[in-house]
């Protein structure tokens, strides 16, 4: 991309938002002073644990594992009528994920213009179906773990946020009920060894050394159906990056052998790399990925039932382009669905149960593994106990049988087919 | 277009046209045992049930005439369940984990809690654009009593 295009871009994505967001502040009022007692505070602090039967999942499970904690604390004021600020910091663990640095979850400065049109502009949690803006909200749900075919934790670098403007409403539409939308613009700060990183690492081609974003943007419907406690929806989200790599030096003769370029050249050790006589070669995945939600949501008294969809599709290339004798170019990539219910007993108890499904097809289609390996299915049941207005105590069990969604560097040997996992969670907020 | 997404885009035609022809919703409905006040000046005197639900999920912000609406709730009790069951359309725990879905991910600021009936009603006696429920038999003077319909 040329540097001046690269630029327009830039200025699209942060400057002109940016301008949008002064205006609108400026705009909206006279006085804009905050008083402390004006400041709305609230927080949480999370902390569990995870033991599986087999196999190492989302932390080293097998021995058992306490680092799966989030801690989060927010602050927001009302400005005027029509605008709200606020930021919340999160830090969190899980495994070799978060470790507990915090970071900006969100902070984002809120326009409510109409019912129908609001706008905001910052960091901002991406909508994209039903729990994902509070999966690290763990009071606001029965099950300690989101179902993963749907809410796959390792990917969460391109699924927890997004920075940009986001557009929004809700609005009535007679005995049809109401709809409430959301459409976005942005990019993301997805880091070259995060989880997307690693997955990428792990399907065995390269090292992943960068991750660039070069188009976002997506849009959720909700229909609140006449039917009450009904809800619909679906999501639609584009996210164009470019992935950045060293091809595995084990790998690198095969592709020598279809590229027929000068490549192999003696060369001096590289640090980080076994001693080879070959200098390592630079891979780059331009990935146009198009993500796609469906969901539905039926509330009856106490009774909650909920089931989604989803799946990522997309065309990709890559640089040098992978010989067709190690795997096809573009096939259909990944998907998965789900179907929940929850209970609350009474004041105290509640309690879940989902089943979910998760396939890899992309990296099936390579063949490395045997096929248990590409695929996830996940039966959990969960109980959940309101000790006090603001204590929340669960436990959980997980019938599991495949061994996808987990990381080489926690699973460098065998994977068993069918295991258990159980978890624990306590949680204090304010 | 890939089938998933037919076969949800077949399911929603269906079903509206299932709402469309057995209408199934449910009208949210008033206990005679509650009552809905607003400050006095409030220009409305009746007011929909859709209205009520709107604002105290914070998809409405404001009353017809422009005034900010500014919900209240009671911490708890038979009258507070009453409320939210028929013209909210959650129980408390939903529409406590509700308002904490929108507080965490900053989307809202719940409506301000009251220990009391007497703390509601002079909380909405002396806030422009107030609205709260009390018990039928509460004493309401200085509040405007809402039709709801």
């Amino acid at each position: 991309m040329s540097a001046e295009k690269k630029c327009i871009r830039v200025a699209r994505k942060t400057i002109i938002p940016a301008l949008l967001f002064l205006g609108l502040v400026i705009s909206s009022t006279a006085a804009l002073s905050i008083e402390s007692n004006q400041i709305d505070i609230h927080g949480f602090v999370s902390q569990g644990f995870i033991k599986t039967t087999a196999n190492n999942y989302l932390v080293k499970s097998q021995p058992g594992s306490f680092e799966f904690n989030e801690v989060g604390l927010n602050f927001s004021t009302q400005l005027s009528d029509e605008l709200r600020v606020g930021a919340q910091l999160l830090s969190r663990d899980l495994g070799v994920f978060g470790n507990n640095e915090w970071v900006l979850d969100w902070g984002f400065g809120d326009y409510r213009w109409k019912d129908w049109m609001g706008f905001r502009l910052g960091k901002i949690k991406m909508p994209l179906n039903l729990y994902n803006e509070v999966r690290d909200i763990d009071m606001v749900r029965t099950p300690i773990l989101l179902p993963q075919g749907v809410y796959d934790e390792t990917l969460r670098d391109m699924t927890q946020a997004f920075s940009g403007a986001e557009v929004y409403g809700s609005f009535p539409v007679g005995k049809i009920g109401s709809f409430d939308y959301e459409g976005y613009v942005g990019t993301l700060n997805i880091p070259a060894t995060g989880g997307l990183g690693s997955y990428f690492s792990d399907i065995g081609l390269y090292d992943v050394t960068k991750m660039e974003v070069n188009d976002f943007f997506g849009g959720k419907v909700k229909w609140n159906t006449p039917v009450e406690g009904l809800v619909l929806g679906l999501s639609k989200q584009r996210l164009d990056t470019t992935i950045t790599g060293t091809i595995k030096p084990e790998l690198t003769p095969a592709f020598a052998q279809f590229l027929g370029a000068p490549w192999m050249v003696p060369a001096l050790p590289i640090p980080g790399y076994p001693a080879t006589p070959w200098a390592p070669m630079t891979m780059k995945t331009f990935f146009d990925m198009k993500s796609e939600f469906e969901f539905l949501e039926y509330t009856w008294k106490s009774l909650t039932f909920s089931a989604e969809k989803w799946r990522v599709l997309g065309h990709y290339d890559t640089d040098p382009v992978i010989p067709a004798a190690m795997g096809p170019s573009s096939p259909p990539n990944r998907n998965g669905a789900y179907v929940m219910a929850s209970y609350r007993h009474n004041d105290f108890f509640e309690w879940s149960y989902y089943h979910s499904r998760f396939d890899d097809v992309v990296a099936k289609a390579l063949q490395k593994d045997p096929e248990y390996y590409y695929n996830l299915d996940d039966d959990c049941f969960s109980v959940r106990y309101d000790a006090a207005e603001n204590i929340v105590l669960k436990a959980e069990a997980h019938r599991m049988e495949g061994a996808c969604l987990m990381l080489v560097r926690d699973n460098p040997g065998t994977r068993d087919n069918e295991w258990w996992m159980y978890a624990l969670k306590s949680t204090v907020s304010f | 277009m890939n089938k998933a997404p037919k076969k949800f885009l077949f399911a929603v035609v269906m079903l509206f046209t299932l709402a469309a022809i057995h209408p199934m919703a449910a009208a949210l409905s008033i206990d005679a045992r509650l009552v809905v006040i607003t400050h006095p000046d409030t220009a409305d005197d009746s007011v929909k049930a859709d209205f009520i639900q709107n604002v105290y999920l914070g998809k409405t912000s404001k009353w017809k005439s422009g005034v900010k609406a500014d919900p209240a709730t009671l911490k708890g009790g038979e009258i507070h369940d009453i409320f939210l069951k028929d013209l909210v359309g959650k129980s408390d725990s939903q529409f406590s984990t509700f308002w904490k879905k929108m507080v965490f991910t900053g989307k809202g600021k719940p409506p301000k809690e009251f220990d009391d009936e007497a703390a509601m009603v002079a909380f909405v006696k002396s806030t422009p654009g107030a609205i709260g429920y009390v018990s039928s038999s509460a004493p309401v003077e200085g509040v405007k009593v809402l039709k709801v319909e």
